[in-house]
């Protein structure tokens, strides 16, 4: 059994005091002396070619400090990998979706710089612009990037076997499309960014990041500085949820504002702004045909998916490829084939959020649920059938190492009552399961890996350096916990120096589930690496081997005996300074990934260190005349590795439900009047509340990874996917329609159950159905 | 515009200002008196993470005129503490595990103590009721409310 | 977010309140809660250039009953129409609709009767930033020539009132009393709406809503408020309905119905008090008919302003219909002596 003092145990978050006391700092509240307001002119337009733009009437204004447009850049296209740069910050040329940024005023408040927007002259040729997927596909369709022909950004393929020959041979083989609108972050904090330049030319820029140096990089590039001039600093972040990883035109902005006012600039967006200006999810039509033997299990898929990835490409190549990922993680199948397009709209860019491609994933488990309906197999032994389970190899080459992805929904099931509930609930109540696999981590080239120093001073301190960032999920946390238990201190002996890239190496950030699993692992290797220094100077005291030594209670002691007989870690440390050395070490962490694997050349090989599998089961009940969705209960359970900090897994599981289930499933979706947002804000996009929520069952199912510190993999994520799943099935379960476009609101659960109302009686509800028929638009 | 004076307490102490009309009192905290821990998360009435207390009472400081709140006693998170003690909503929050980003903590908080303020023994019914005027997109709200549910526990217990 | 430059009243009786408003008349607006004001000059729709608060008249902001009557002074919070206890069971209609106002922390506190009565109508297409509306033409709500929410155009405003308060109120014969200088007038409050979408109220510009009659229950009789959203809270109505039921014991005697955002303004369903007149109170199948009449009556006015799907909202109309109905009847039914009534 595990004898730790601190992992593995409830352990309430040390960034918390800052947070309860309003003394924590997000971007949107530094101040600095002189500091201007920046504010952007945006494209009014879906498609437009800019002709002119006239700046200087806004120049004349009192108070107007600096103005950019396009003009102020290198033009250089940027694109996360090489193959999709298409993407100019401020372009000159051409604007490709509502909201575009155009030109930008730094301006001495807020009034002055609005005042000075308002001011600048674009004059546009309007172009023809698209809004949807299939329409874009469309040979007439107006091209949105000379050298993307048919407006397919990404392709990706991937084939697997002989997917006829498996379809062929199955008993059953049915095929099924599903679709979702748009779906977004909602962080709670809106994008913020903050920069100036110091006296010797150092860029400091402060703004929500998943990866500091995911941002740096790209930023040097585009300012023409060397990496080592950018300082993208630590500051306390309102929420990822898988955005704000790669550099975004507010950050370049701001910075050449501050260069060119030579003053401190403060960029903050309007939630507006954070939602049409800022990355956010895929709309989807993903098309799936299976083949499954008369035991239900799959032995053929073949799946081609549509995302809608807006103007530019920004991750597009990893948000084709995921959905598809998680699938072949959790459920086996011999042979497979995917085509993945990413087409481009006149839309803002898309990326990935917390349910990814949520109309894939609950396509993938609603299909399962069909094809069990028609063989008679019960949605839980539909999944137990097909189960990831350890030591087995992913369709596209990916080892998995721990899986305990069958304990996951005998474990959730069982808690949820399911035998005694399926098939036996009243009309109208439904309950539902649904299972996912999420990545710790993708293959990122010369970022894949993290580096971490630890110190060690004379009072028994610590001080970390490391490039993990925390987005609110608690990586600081994780590093303290790791950390104080590898040295035998207390969490309040720590100090950290992170996500800052004047001094932390490289990371890949918090972006794909990685933050423990890599990040944490070099931490906890920096800190047995100092551990083992330490080790080495004790054990000459105490006369014993190294080996036979532990640390604990701020002590070096020889294990098995009581603490209070070994040396104070202080001394220790001081003997070792006396001596003229430095109580200092590194650690690194480099994921056993295939470096080959690419995400479109060569979709093969290792894709990440370890794979987390999640179930959550959901019972709801559903209103026959509103179809408002009730949620009675929710349970989940994860293959989290090893449960580091139960308390804060917990409230990743809880927020996940929210995220991936509540809202994603039943309420969350854009609504789009050509290229405009109709619903930017949370009032209209309707993220879940305190009264929305159901009672949420945790179960934390242990694997012990391999590879990851303590076993860790990731918490909360594969819960969230999963969740969108089992609410999604409960639902269908309960108005015994299938339901195949999300979300599920309740005009689409209510139309789904009277269309079957209609075709179990018909001439029956005459009444009611001429209704819904058509709407008779008097002349009014 | 022309400013206009303003006499105001806030967290205990007392203020003689002068503000233009259109400055809101989220504003006025954050940009003017350096109280940051209020928040902006939309401007337009709906997160609650501009939460502060008015003569006790919650208000969505974005939505309200400095000049509004002349003569009134406001309470913000920077002031929920007393003579260097967490409030026990503050204790609460974080052994519960119910803050995450932290984003809209501060308003979760003075929302909970508007509410306790009110009614010192709410049950968990009410406080769900209460908080689900303050969107939070990290928790999923179940250790908010454990964490506000534990205070009224216990201070029924100290009775 | 910003507001625009204005300049701030804060009369100290009535009377210099109406005297301001008589001086600058449509340039100034009254400010109460200004949950729904402020966040329409943030986004550029309202753009008075004086502000006059109703804070400083505490006259303004009494409940009491009289004459058979609640009065509720129009500064009212909604917080102190839920705490003033009488109404949990003597108006529970009211208590229903208030408490779905907005969110029940923030709103109440801040947000008052008055001017949730005198609240804009709203639209999908014209509640929205000033960028948002820079991108199309101008609608006819922000002075321009065209309506977004309705099919092939409008040169009419099909924007809706969604007030929560309205519908009931109206049901239960509320009346108001508006001021202006020189003038005072008490008037049914169903006469404040105008059902024109650019301007839905039929106040002058230099009137004001000062006070709220709601009269009591009669014995036999009850109300209830209805309101569909897709979320707890925070939301505003898809659809509402306010009810009241008269009966005589068993028999309906009276009735009216009154829908919430699916018109221009509080929409009154004048063809359900014939349907239930005289029929058995709580009989399903004229409260089935009155469904489908106020969904019939309610469908020629709703319009593409809100998310829901139009064909969805109408259906909800006699969804709502029949709740609203079926509460307020078996209210009736169980407050035959009202005096004893707790
Ligand atoms: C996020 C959010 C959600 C909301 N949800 C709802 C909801 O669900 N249901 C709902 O009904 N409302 C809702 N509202 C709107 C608003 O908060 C409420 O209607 C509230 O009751 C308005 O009251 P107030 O005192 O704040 O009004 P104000 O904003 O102060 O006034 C509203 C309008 O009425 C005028 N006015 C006020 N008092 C008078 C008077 N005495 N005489 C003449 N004119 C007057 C004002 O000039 C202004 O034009 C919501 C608002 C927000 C921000
Ligand atoms: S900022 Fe005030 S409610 Fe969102
Ligand atoms: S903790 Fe992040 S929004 Fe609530």
């Amino acid at each position: 059994m595990s004898n730790y003092a601190l992992v593995g145990k409830n352990m309430p978050r040390v960034d918390s005091k800052a947070k309860v006391t309003g003394q924590a700092l997000f971007t949107a509240d530094l101040k600095f002396p002189k500091m201007l307001v920046g504010k952007i002119l945006r494209s009014p337009h879906p498609h437009a070619r800019i002709v002119d733009i006239d700046i200087s009437a806004a120049l004349n204004i009192p108070g107007v400090k600096a103005i950019v447009t396009g003009h102020d850049t290198i033009q250089r296209k940027w694109g996360v990998f090489g193959y999709t740069q298409d993407q100019l910050f401020l372009p000159a040329d051409k604007v490709r979706f509502i909201g575009e940024e155009i030109a930008a005023v730094a301006a001495i408040d807020e009034d002055t710089a609005q005042q000075a927007i308002d001011c600048i002259r674009v004059e546009y040729e309007v172009l023809d612009a698209v809004f949807d997927i299939m329409e874009s596909l469309a040979p007439d369709a107006p091209l949105l990037h000379e050298d993307f022909p048919h407006n397919i950004n990404v392709h990706v393929p991937i084939n697997v076997g002989d997917v006829e020959k498996g379809l062929a041979e199955s008993y059953y083989v049915r095929e099924d499309t599903f679709t979702a609108v748009e779906d977004s972050y909602f962080q709670g904090e809106p994008y913020a960014v903050v920069a100036r330049f110091d006296m010797d030319n150092n860029l400091e820029i402060w703004m929500p990041n998943a990866g500091p140096h995911m941002k740096a990089k790209p930023l040097s590039n585009a300012l023409g500085i060397p990496l080592n001039k950018v300082r993208v600093r630590k500051i306390t972040i309102g929420g990822a949820f898988g955005g704000r990883s790669e550099i975004a035109p507010a950050d370049l902005i701001c910075a050449l504002l501050a260069r060119k006012s030579s003053r401190p600039v403060k960029i903050v967006y309007t939630r507006e702004e954070n939602s049409i200006a800022t990355r956010q999810g895929h709309a989807l039509i993903t098309t799936i045909k299976t083949g499954v033997g008369q035991d239900g299990r799959v032995i053929a898929r073949d799946i081609t998916c549509y995302m809608d990835g807006g103007a530019y490409s920004s991750t597009g190549p990893i948000a084709v490829s995921v959905p598809f990922l998680c699938m072949e993680q959790a459920y086996k199948m011999e042979h497979v084939r995917y085509n993945g397009y990413r087409v481009y709209t006149n839309k803002p860019p898309r990326g990935m959020i917390r349910i990814h491609g949520r109309a894939f994933a609950c396509g993938v488990d609603t299909q399962l649920d069909m094809i069990g309906d028609h063989l008679g197999i019960d949605p839980v032994t539909m999944r137990l059938v097909n189960a990831r389970e350890a030591g087995e190899f992913t369709n596209t080459k990916s080892h998995v190492a721990s899986c305990a992805m069958k304990d996951t929904i005998t474990k959730a099931s069982d808690r949820a009552g399911w035998k005694e509930k399926w098939g036996k609930l009243p009309p109208l109540r439904g309950i539902g399961i649904g299972c996912n696999s999420v990545q710790t981590g993708f293959p990122m080239g010369i970022r894949g890996g993290s580096q971490a120093t630890i110190k060690l001073n004379e009072d028994g301190g610590a001080t970390v350096i490391s490039g993990v960032v925390d987005n609110g999920q608690g990586n600081d946390n994780m590093l303290v916990q790791i950390t104080a238990e590898e040295l035998g201190i207390r969490p309040e002996d720590v100090q950290l120096v992170t996500a800052d890239t004047e001094v932390t190496s490289s990371d890949p950030g918090a972006y794909s589930q990685v933050s423990t699993f890599i990040g944490g692992h070099a931490v906890k290797n920096a800190a047995e690496n100092v551990r083992k220094q330490l080790f080495d100077a004790a054990s000459k005291v105490l006369k014993v081997d190294p080996d036979d030594l532990m640390a604990r209670d701020r002590m070096i002691c020889v294990k098995g005996s009581p603490t209070e007989t070994g040396i104070p870690l202080k001394k220790v440390i001081r003997m070792i300074l006396a001596s003229g050395k430095s109580v200092s070490g590194q650690g690194e962490y480099w994921p056993k990934v295939d470096p080959k694997r690419e995400w479109v050349k060569n979709p093969f090989g290792q894709m990440c260190g370890a794979f987390s599998f999640g179930t959550t089961v959901a019972e709801v009940e559903v209103d026959s005349e509103t179809g408002k969705v009730k949620v009675i209960e929710v349970t989940v359970a994860q293959d989290v590795g090893f449960a580091l900090n139960p308390l804060v897994i917990e409230g990743q599981f809880q927020g996940s439900v929210a995220m991936g289930g509540q809202g994603g499933i039943l309420t969350e979706g854009h609504v789009w009047d050509k290229g405009s947002v109709l619903n930017p804000t949370q009032l209209e996009y309707k993220v879940p509340l305190a009264c929305d929520m159901p009672k949420i069952n945790t179960i934390i199912v242990e694997s012990n990874d391999p590879e990851g510190p303590y076993g860790t993999k990731e918490s909360g994520m594969s819960i969230a996917m999963s969740a969108a799943q089992a609410y999604a099935a409960a639902v269908s379960n309960a108005i015994g329609v299938y339901m195949t476009d999300f979300p599920l609101t309740p005009d689409k659960v209510l139309g789904a159950l009277q269309n079957k109302m209609e075709l179990e009686t018909p001439n029956q509800n005459e009444d009611v159905m001429e209704k819904t028929l058509e709407l008779v638009v008097p002349a009014v | 515009m022309n400013k206009q004076s303003l006499e105001i307490i806030i967290n205990g102490e007392k203020y003689s200002l002068a503000v233009e009309p259109n400055r809101t009192l989220l504003e006025m905290l954050r940009d003017d008196l350096e109280l940051t821990g209020a928040k902006e998360g939309c401007g337009e009435g709906v997160c609650g993470s501009c939460t502060v207390l008015m003569d006790g009472k919650p208000v969505r400081s974005c939505l309200t005129l400095a000049l509004e709140a002349s003569g009134s006693h406001v309470t913000t998170v920077e002031g929920l503490a007393q003579h260097g003690e967490l409030d026990p909503l503050q204790q609460s929050f974080i052994d519960h595990g119910a803050v995450q980003c932290g984003f809209c903590t501060s308003g979760m908080l003075m929302g909970a103590k508007g509410l306790l303020l009110e009614n010192p023994h709410a049950g968990a019914k009410e406080i769900r009721n209460s908080l689900s005027g303050h969107i939070c997109r990290c928790t999923g709200y179940t250790k908010i409310v454990e964490a506000v549910e534990s205070v009224v526990e216990s201070s029924k217990e100290k009775r | 977010m910003r507001l625009p430059p204005f300049a701030y009243e804060r009369p100290r009786d009535l009377y210099e309140a109406l005297e301001l408003l008589n001086t600058f008349g449509k340039d100034c607006r009254v400010l109460a809660g200004g949950t729904d004001l402020l966040v329409r000059m943030k986004q550029g729709l309202a753009t008075p250039s004086r502000l006059i608060s109703l804070k400083d008249l505490p006259e303004l902001a009494t409940i009491n009953e009289s004459d058979g009557f609640l009065n509720i002074g129009t500064a009212v919070k909604l917080a102190d129409i839920l705490a003033y206890e009488p109404i949990q069971y003597r108006w529970p209609g009211l208590l229903e609709a208030v408490k779905s106002v907005g969110a029940p922390s923030i709103q109440h506190f801040s947000g008052t009767i008055g001017g949730n009565l005198c609240q804009d109508n709203r639209c999908q297409f014209y509640n929205q930033s000033k960028f948002f509306r820079q991108a199309r033409q101008t609608c006819n709500k922000a002075g321009g020539n065209t309506c977004f929410a309705w099919k092939g155009g409008s040169d009419k405003c099909h924007s809706i009132c969604q007030s929560d308060s309205a519908p009931i109120l109206i049901a239960m014969d509320a009346r108001i009393t508006i001021k202006s200088k020189n003038e005072s007038r008490t008037i049914p409050l169903e006469e404040l709406y105008s059902s024109v979408g650019e301007r839905p109220l039929t106040l002058a510009d230099d009137e004001m809503l000062t006070e709220i009659h709601v009269p009591g229950p009669v014995p036999g009789a009850g109300c209830a408020f209805e309101k569909l959203t897709y979320r707890s809270s925070i939301d505003y109505a898809v659809v509402s309905a306010g009810a009241y039921v008269q009966t005589d014991g068993s028999k309906t005697v009276n009735a009216r119905l009154i829908i919430g955002a699916v018109a221009r303004g509080p929409l009154a369903i004048a063809a359900v008090e014939k349907t239930l007149k005289d029929r058995t109170a709580g009989d399903e199948e004229a409260i089935d008919q009155a469904g489908r009449e106020a969904m019939n009556a309610a469908e020629a006015f709703i319009a593409n302003n809100i998310t829901q799907p139009v064909e969805y909202r109408t259906q909800m109309v006699s969804v709502i219909t029949k709740r609203a109905l079926s509460r307020a009847t078996k209210r009736a039914l169980s407050h035959t002596d009202v005096s004893e009534a707790k």
